[in-house]
């Protein structure tokens, strides 16, 4: 007898190995393999690109140092949105939503920090340098104002990208379109209205900007607290990336379409920690929330289920596109301004199979299991 | 061409007559002859003796050894064994096989009077008890492991997706060129179409 229970255990051990051999349940994507490196040099650059880099940079230092306050409006192909700016350097910018398609009752703003000069920039500007060519394409005017326009073309396809309109007298950028591979512009920001340096301050129609001396914004100036619950965000370094990618995070560093890793945060949400990884790809930008558990699709507000190849997701399109979806034990949202293809084609470079729940996947996982139990190496 | 002799004579016919397997003619010519030859009637006469003769003679006795080792003999049948198709005219009292008769030949009598079971049905027994030990190990295995590859129960996970628009938001805002952050009112999107 116990020669022929020896015999079934061997059997069992077999089959079982056909069965991992198969595949069903050993979750092959439920870590991230290789998250990639980041690229902080820039592109050596063409004499006829320099101007066009010298008119980038120039902008990046006004939109700190300029005191300017104006109107711009927001479009995506499904969507627009008119938002009033102010900027005070030092202090800030401040943003509400005045109208359009995401028009609320209750204006929102915030004030959000004016950003330092933290090699963001110059990061964001050589990843520019790596998938685009630039030009500057000659003079035009736009709100009134004196502009040079400055176009980015892909290096693979020479399609047009970018379109910038930057300010001749304060370097500020007025205008910007960007376009899709096959030419159609996906989003457009533009002023229709602006003031800079002391007219910011006079202009009628801001007549409550936040105080250029740093005091707190005039009485009559509401500036709303956000409509929702925001997680606090506590910025991460690259080393405390690197150690959570240690811990079992499927964190990238980079992402298809030529998106880069700039800037990385740990936020507090009820259900645990969550992981914001912020992208660029000097054009566009994509940032990918990363959670541990299960998708609970009940009550998912604001997404619809989708098929993308062989991963189900919710998202949504309109000024952003946003996708939810479930990758082995962890949960990602996605919210990218970059064209819907290069944005799904992130799911696809990611996890994106929930933990198979089948009665082979249960066998498959368990005898990973078993064998890392008794595995001295594991 | 016949000799004189045989035409006056029965010579080999005589057996016939004496089986009587000759026809009706060659019967009637055959009788008329022996009516009128005192040699051939003699030599008819002489065979049919020995006819009855042979005829009451008895069969060989089997001894009793070798009836009980018959009978202690499985399903002794012989189309058990195709390769033994061409022996199957041997088949004795018993209907046993040529080669099955060689087999249970070699056997030795224990003399314990209980007749002794084949190799055979000891083999076939073996074989079901391990199929069956086999089967319940395997099963019992596959139930550990199955067990064992149960999903992990984690936390159900809603994505706040919203606040995570504004995140997104405050975040690109950051970039030189980047649109100014929008803190989008949950309430707006879903008089949109949201769901």
């Amino acid at each position: 007898m116990a020669v022929a229970i020896s015999a079934g255990v061997v059997g069992a051990a077999v089959c079982a190995a056909f069965v991992y051999a198969a595949g069903p349940g050993r979750d092959p994507d439920d870590q991230l393999v290789d998250p990639g490196s980041i690229d902080r040099t820039q592109r050596a650059l063409s004499a006829a690109e320099q101007p066009a880099m010298q008119l980038l940079q120039r902008a990046v230092d006004a939109s700190r140092d300029v005191f300017y306050a104006g109107t711009k409006v927001l479009t995506s192909p499904t969507s627009s949105a008119y938002v009033d700016i102010w900027h005070v350097p030092g202090r800030g910018t401040t943003s509400k939503v005045e109208s359009g398609s995401l028009d609320s009752d209750t204006p929102s703003g915030q004030l959000e920090g004016d950003p330092v000069d933290d090699g963001l920039d110059d990061l964001v500007l050589a990843t520019l340098t790596h998938g685009y060519s630039l030009a500057v394409m000659g003079d035009a005017d736009c709100v009134g104002r004196s502009t040079s326009v400055v176009e980015a073309r892909s290096l693979s396809t020479h399609q047009l990208a970018a379109k910038l309109w930057l300010d001749d007298a304060t370097g500020l950028l007025l205008r910007r379109q960007l376009f899709d591979d096959a030419g159609h512009i996906v989003r457009s920001t533009s002023y229709v209205d602006i003031k800079v340096g002391s007219a910011a301050a006079r202009n009628p129609d801001s007549a409550n900007p936040p105080s250029p001396d740093g005091g707190s914004p005039p009485v009559g100036k509401k500036t709303t607290a956000p409509a929702m619950t925001v997680p606090a965000a506590k910025l991460l370094t690259d080393a405390q990336v690197s150690q959570l990618r240690a811990q079992g995070w499927p964190l990238p560093d980079v992402l298809p379409g030529g998106m880069q890793r700039y800037e990385a945060y740990e936020l507090t949400d009820a259900s645990g920690p969550v992981i914001q990884l912020s992208f660029s790809n000097g054009l566009f930008s994509s940032s990918l929330f990363v959670q541990h558990g299960q998708l609970d699709v009940r009550n998912l507000r604001g997404v619809h289920p989708e098929q993308l190849g062989d991963a189900s997701v919710y998202a949504s399109s309109g000024l952003y596109r946003t996708l939810t979806w479930a990758g082995g034990d962890t949960v990602y949202t996605l919210v990218s301004d970059a064209p819907a293809s290069v944005a799904d084609s992130a799911v696809t470079a990611l996890p994106h199979r929930a933990p198979d729940t089948s009665v082979l996947g249960r066998i498959g996982r368990g005898i990973a299991r078993v064998a890392s139990w008794v595995n001295p190496f594991d | 061409m016949s000799s004189p002799a045989s035409e006056r004579h029965l010579g080999e016919l005589a057996a016939a007559v004496t089986d009587g397997v000759l026809g009706h003619q060659a019967r009637e010519r055959a009788l008329v002859h022996l009516a009128g030859c005192p040699a051939c009637r003699a030599e008819v006469e002489a065979q049919r003796r020995l006819k009855l003769m042979l005829s009451g003679l008895g069969g060989p006795e089997a001894p009793m050894s070798l009836a009980d080792r018959l009978r202690a003999i499985p399903d002794a049948s012989p189309n058990h064994d195709n390769n033994d198709d061409d022996d199957s005219g041997y088949g004795g009292p018993a209907g046993l096989s040529l080669p099955q008769v060689r087999m249970q030949a070699s056997f030795r009598d224990t003399g314990t009077g209980r007749p002794s079971r084949g190799p055979r049905s000891s083999r076939r027994h073996t074989v079901i008890v391990g199929a069956t030990g086999g089967f319940a190990a395997f099963a019992v295995s596959l139930g550990v492991v199955a067990i064992a590859g149960a999903p992990e129960q984690t936390e159900m996970v809603r994505p706040p997706v919203m606040a995570y628009t504004v995140e997104h938001s405050r975040s690109a805002g950051l970039l030189p060129g980047g649109d100014p952050a929008l803190n989008l009112d949950p309430a707006a999107f879903d008089s949109r179409g949201g769901r």
